[in-house]
């Protein structure tokens, strides 16, 4: 336990920001917003016995800068590489970080936590096949296909998600990936539906696209800019902007070829 | 027929990117799912009634947040997980991808006209995410003042 307001040797207010910094990355990774992490940041800050924390967060990079009751200003910064979405260990950071603000948990035992969680495993593989299979299908029927074009992008799904997986694994370009795979999904919509009546590649494609396209991405860069987190809502813009280029680009391969 | 297919394929739209997001528990699953029917509902109900696109756009958003922040209190977590996975159906990706297709064939007036269609669409989800957002912590601020 740190005592509230009484940070004494000049290692342990170090390694407090560390922490809170550490949170707040874990936050990010997680698929948190921005704005969650720069809160989260501030009220563990203070939570130890800064008298201010200024943090600035965008999704490639955080920089917070803590002070101490002597007007001693310390500051850390934490580059950020890969962003996912996993809302089970997002909810698990978040429990951390409001039990952090309560019990002024000692350092240490933040970091022994954030790793816990970390090595908190997903779902199956094979169990992941099945949900990567649920996702294109639902939306081929939400778009108009019938049952010929459901199992199709089913299965497409699958097929799809193995081969993310393998070229996740081989530390691929994530742009090129989506390509190959938009890629891979055109070929196969537009083959596995030929010899079968009443099959709309079209529809079966559309399906697959929306994994891969970056919908909500686009949206929130949108509600970012609205709400004056404009750099990231710009590099998120950007990005999305790029990555929708190369999965249409891939999945209209095909018919831009035969058609 | 056609939009009660929509209804069940949004929800198992919803439920299938809860479970690739690793949402813990059958409980969040369903209830993720259960949040994307009803935005897709509310969006149909507004789109029949007014025609506006746009304005049913705002409206499913709106509902869907506060659904998912009534659902996050009771399940006791995080309500973006759950917004973003219940707006999904929404979500212009469709709109999005032929855009980018029309550029790729340089069929520059469909472009426009899908592009338009696309920023519009997302610019109206993403003022109902910040005007349920602000009305959200309007109501949580005055809740903490009172207690």
């Amino acid at each position: 336990m740190v005592p509230k307001n009484n940070m004494i040797r000049e290692q342990d207010v170090k390694q407090a920001l560390y922490a809170a910094v550490a949170v707040g990355e874990a936050i990010l990774e997680y698929g948190g917003e921005v704005s969650r992490v720069e809160d989260s940041i501030q009220r563990i800050c203070s939570s130890y016995g800064f008298i201010r924390a200024d943090v600035f967060c965008i999704t490639s990079t955080i920089i917070s800068t803590a002070y101490t009751k002597n007007n001693e200003a310390v500051t850390q910064s934490c580059r950020i590489t890969h962003i996912g979405n996993d809302f089970d260990k997002l909810g698990r950071v978040n429990d951390l970080s409001r039990i952090i603000c309560r019990e002024h948990t000692d350092p240490e035992k933040v970091l022994a936590r954030l790793k816990e969680i970390e090595a908190l495993g997903t779902a199956p593989f094979p169990a992941r096949m099945l949900i990567y299979a649920l996702v294109p299908a639902s939306f081929t029927v939400f778009f108009g296909g019938n049952l010929a074009d459901l199992i199709i992008s089913g299965l497409i799904g699958s097929i799809l998600f193995c081969l993310e997986s393998r070229l996740k694994d081989a530390r691929f370009n994530r742009l090129f990936s989506a390509l190959l795979c938009s890629l891979a999904g055109g070929f196969l919509a537009n083959t596995l539906s030929l010899g079968i009546n009443g099959c709309n590649p079209a529809l079966i494609s559309i399906g697959n696209v929306m994994v891969f396209i970056p919908g909500v991405k686009f949206t929130n860069s949108i509600r970012d800019l609205m709400t004056g987190d404009t750099v990231t809502g710009l590099i998120c813009l950007a990005e999305s902007l790029i990555m929708a280029v190369a999965v249409a680009l891939g999945f209209a391969a095909f018919s831009l070829l035969f058609i | 027929m056609n939009e009660y297919l929509q209804l069940i394929a949004a929800f198992s739209g919803s439920a299938g990117f809860a479970l690739a997001y690793n949402f813990r528990g059958k409980k969040h699953v369903l209830t993720a799912g259960l949040g994307g029917a009803a935005g897709w509902l509310c969006y149909l109900i507004v789109l029949h009634a007014s025609g506006n696109e746009y304005l049913a756009g705002f409206a499913g958003t709106v509902l869907c947040s506060f659904y998912s922040e009534a659902a996050a209190r009771f399940l006791r977590t995080p309500a973006t997980g759950l917004l973003i996975v219940s707006s999904i159906p929404m979500i212009p990706g469709a709109s999005l991808y032929r855009c980018m297709q029309h550029l790729l064939r340089s069929e520059m007036e469909l472009f426009e006209r899908e592009g338009a269609y696309t920023v519009l669409f997302a610019s109206c989800m993403a003022a109902g995410f910040v005007f349920s957002g602000t009305l959200i912590h309007l109501f949580r601020s005055t809740n903490k003042k009172t207690e």
